[in-house]
């Protein structure tokens, strides 16, 4: 069978991957890029013939190398592979989606545009005339409705028949201003003497080098006369900058908006007043100064509600029905042939290490997913970002942050799979961090049950308090540190839409599938690791060999160590083993308050437990994330020894 | 700055505008343009004449070098307090400009030029420009110059935010929130800060 590979390329909130999802269904595979910490999903679909190989880009406003997903998009793009790309457009904001499909011309990627949401436009007065925008452009553009699966029957068939004819694909040349133009041209003449291959369009480099693109400069400047060009290039581009008065970066890409007004004005036409009424209101009370908040703690206390309540009975019930007796029947089957070490470690670890991954990790995840995907689906995530811009500035992260910091309270798991809505590197990283200082649910219970029973409830709230501040001082030291350039909040305001049943069910889907797929491993080779340790004995021996940390250091009783280890596993689990070393559930009559309080506040701060650290190497790579843990542990140390120091001297 | 001092930034900042457009101002053009009597006009030029800032030719005006350095000087000065230091002010002496610019707001060499270069081509009063996060709900108004990071710079560029086009303020968000522009026909929102450091020229409010 023949096989063609379609690239989908567009902006955030085009309903790039509704049609990904439409097209693709339950064939699809996410995945990560290679070497990257960002989504690649990948799909395939069969049609008049042809096995029709789908990749979805990440969203992206631009081809600048400047962010992960836009430096993606364009090395996959220059490397070729894809027999056709197909550019999502939003048709309800063409001018503003013309800016990629520019790129893309200039590019001279194998083009077809996907002109969807043309039904929202419809309803927002405007009407586009696709015919002249593909005569314009010399592409083809499909009006589709992704939503409905509209059109892309339509959009299927120009892809195979523009493949089939091996014509109208490249798009015609767009010409710029004259000033920008001749430069190009000049620039252009040398660039095809350096003989850069077809993958590179002379024209395409000449423009990135005006534009002072570095990656494009180092391409160059490896090529025979490289320098030349590059000082020529460098020539015209302060030129252009001494006429406009901006960095060449600005000009070009107001050269590139003035050729879109160009084409925006003659297919477009706005004929009745935009926006429909109750988007309008939705829109109103979302981003309302004291109605917008109310709405915005009841959808957090109502995701929170429900990602617990439901997570919670999930997670019984495959505690109940699928966890115990599978423990149960293994221990069973192993005890009559293996002797009781390798059963403990098989069982309480390799088994209860998977189950507690499907008890922990995925009964919160998966609502999660769902609730997410809903939220940035129908545009209210922007409104929250604009309501909580101001508060999370404060802490050195934008609005965009709030969500995950906030689900961070139930449970860091989310919390760090949560940061992916953040657009930059940086910011990622800078949430991921402050996302594992937040208290979960499991270190309250510690906190509660370790100072709140015995020391009452201030010493408890003022942990809480610890914790935040902790994460304050974390996160801002982090802000500084961390590489690149601090962004303030630029985010789109999408208009609200009806998100699709049957699109949240199945990114839902595909996401859980592939977190099973790197957490529960990690999860299993932890758990077992421990039991190995406790097994050949190890365990005990950490007793006195941690002690100079655990006595020395933190105060505490010397057994305390094990738990805190074994807290790895699952931090509600420490206060259960404290009981069992301490041979007492009257933790007071064996810790002194000081000590309970040192070992909460040490507890609820060094990383959370071994499903967050999966969630962490599955949204940021291994190294970042050994990173974080230690970077947890430190800070959890240190705290507790001040602690210490302060009880000592206080004489407490 | 005393009244005085005033009328003369006005009038050198029309004489540089109208050499800029290739036109030689006079009394009567400069005082077309400031809306001021004729007499009130003379005066503030020969104080100008005076103090070195511009020289009179056949009855027609020129900036002399020190009169431009004033010019941007009370420009850079407008900005820097007005959008950069925002309300709180800035009240330190400031010796090398270009240093500040550069260490404490994170302008590279190129921005700062291109900073310098906006400044000159600033068509009217310095005055007349304002943040984009001053701008009332409804509000029009001209993108001037953007005083942010080149990173900041281009991604709003890419949002269709470049000097030149036209924005419509929809919304702010309370007690220095983020605000919510509309622009080339999409919605996007800006933290307070990035916006503050918009400079846009007003066009008045539409509905």
């Amino acid at each position: 069978m023949k096989s063609i590979t379609i690239a989908l390329a567009g902006n955030a909130n085009v309903g790039k991957s509704s049609i990904f999802n439409r097209l693709t269904g339950l064939s699809q595979h996410v995945g990560n890029w290679p070497g990257k910490t960002v989504e690649k999903a990948e799909g395939t679909l069969y049609f008049q013939g042809y096995k029709i190989e789908v990749i979805d880009l990440p969203g992206a406003y631009s081809l600048s190398p400047y962010s992960v997903e836009e430096v993606i998009v364009r090395d996959y793009l220059l490397s070729r592979e894809a027999d056709v790309v197909v550019d999502v457009v939003d048709a309800s904001a063409l001018e503003r989606n013309l800016y990629l499909v520019i790129q893309l011309v200039e590019l001279q990627a194998p083009l077809v545009i996907a002109l969807n949401q043309v039904d929202m436009a419809e309803r927002k007065g405007i009407a586009i005339d696709h015919e002249k925008l593909s005569e314009m452009l010399g592409v083809k553009v499909v009006p589709t409705v992704a939503i409905t699966g509209e059109g892309l029957n339509e959009l299927l068939r120009a892809i195979v028949e523009a493949v089939e004819r091996g014509e109208g694909l490249t798009a015609k040349l767009l010409t710029y201003g004259k000033e920008v133009e001749e430069r190009i041209r000049r620039l252009e003449v040398e660039v095809r003497k350096l003989g850069m291959g077809e993958k590179y369009p002379p024209r395409w480099v000449s423009i990135k080098l005006l534009e002072r693109d570095p990656l494009v400069a180092e391409l160059v400047s490896k090529c025979e006369g490289g320098a030349e060009v590059l000082k020529l290039a460098d020539e015209l581009a302060r030129e252009l900058e001494d006429m406009h008065g901006e960095p060449s970066p600005i000009v070009i890409a107001s050269e590139r908006y003035s050729k879109i007004s160009e084409i925006v004005s003659r297919v477009q036409k706005v004929v009745a007043p935009p926006r429909v009424k109750w988007e309008r209101t939705l829109d109103y009370a979302t981003t309302h100064p004291v109605l917008g908040y109310v709405i915005l703690l009841s959808t957090i206390a109502g995701m929170l509600g429900l990602v617990f309540y439901f997570g919670g009975l999930l997670s019984e019930v495959i505690e109940g029905y699928v966890g115990n007796p599978l423990a149960e029947v293994t221990r069973a089957l192993l005890s009559t042939s293996l002797p009781a070490e390798a059963v403990r470690i098989v069982v309480d670890g390799l088994v209860m290490g998977f189950v507690a991954g499907l008890v922990v990790v995925l009964p919160y995840v998966v609502p999660f997913y769902a609730i997410l995907s809903i939220l940035e689906d129908s545009g209210y995530l922007a409104r929250a970002a604009y309501l909580t811009d101001n508060l999370m500035h404060r802490i050195g992260l934008h609005g965009k942050a709030v969500l995950p910091m906030l689900l961070g309270l139930g449970c860091n798991v989310p919390a760090c799979v949560g940061c992916k809505i953040l657009e930059t590197d940086r910011e990622r990283m800078l949430c991921g961090l402050a996302a594992v200082f937040v208290p979960c649910v499991a270190r309250t219970v510690v906190i509660l049950g370790a100072v709140g029973r015995y020391l009452g409830v201030l010493p408890a709230l003022s942990i809480y308090f610890l914790a935040f501040l902790v994460l304050l001082m974390v996160v801002k030291l982090a802000y500084r540190v961390a590489p690149g350039e601090p962004m303030d909040l630029i985010m789109e305001m999408p208009a609200y839409r009806r998100p699709s049943l049957r699109l949240t069910a199945l990114k839902t889907w595909s996401k859980a599938k592939s977190f099973v797929v790197v957490a529960l491993p990690i999860i299993m080779a932890a758990s077992s690791a421990l039991e190995v340790l406790s097994a050949v004995g190890l365990a005990e021996q950490l007793v006195p060999a941690m002690a100079p940390l655990t006595v020395g250091l933190l105060g505490l009783p010397a057994v305390a160590a094990i738990p805190l280890v074994f807290g790895f596993l699952r931090k509600e689990l420490a206060l259960v083993m404290l009981a069992e070393v301490l041979g007492t559930w009257e933790l007071s009559e064996a810790m002194t308050p000081a000590q309970l309080y040192t070992f909460a506040l040490v507890t609820s701060i060094y990383i959370p437990c071994v499903a967050t650290l999966a969630a962490l190497v599955r949204e940021f790579g291994w190294k970042r994330a050994i990173l974080v843990a230690v970077t947890t542990l430190a800070v959890a140390i240190a705290a507790g020894a001040l602690a210490h120091a302060i009880a000592v001297v206080l004489r407490l | 700055m005393s009244e005085k001092g005033e009328a003369l930034d006005c009038a050198l900042e029309v004489i540089m505008t109208l050499e800029r457009k290739g036109l030689r101002p006079d009394d009567v053009l400069i005082a077309e343009r400031l809306g001021k009597p004729l007499a009130d006009v003379r005066r503030v030029m020969e104080e100008a004449i005076r103090q070195g800032l511009v020289v009179k030719k056949d009855g027609y005006y020129e900036l002399t070098a020190e009169g431009l350095k004033r010019v941007l000087r009370h420009r850079e000065l407008f900005i820097h307090d007005r959008f950069v230091h925002g309300e709180g002010g800035w009240s330190a002496e400031v010796r090398d400009w270009g240093k500040h610019w550069r260490h404490r707001h994170g302008l590279t060499k190129d921005l700062l030029e291109s900073f310098y270069k906006a400044l000159t081509d600033l068509d009217g009063r310095v005055e007349e420009l304002k943040p984009l996060s001053d701008m009332g709900p409804g509000d029009r108004g001209v993108v001037v110059s953007i005083a942010c990071g080149l990173g900041a710079a281009r991604r709003l560029a890419e949002m269709g935010l470049t000097p030149g086009v036209q924005v419509t303020m929809v919304r702010k968000a309370p007690l220095r929130g983020p605000v919510e522009v509309e622009v080339r026909g999409t919605r996007v929102i800006l933290g307070y800060g990035l916006a503050s450091r918009i400079a846009v020229k007003g066009l008045g409010g539409s509905a």
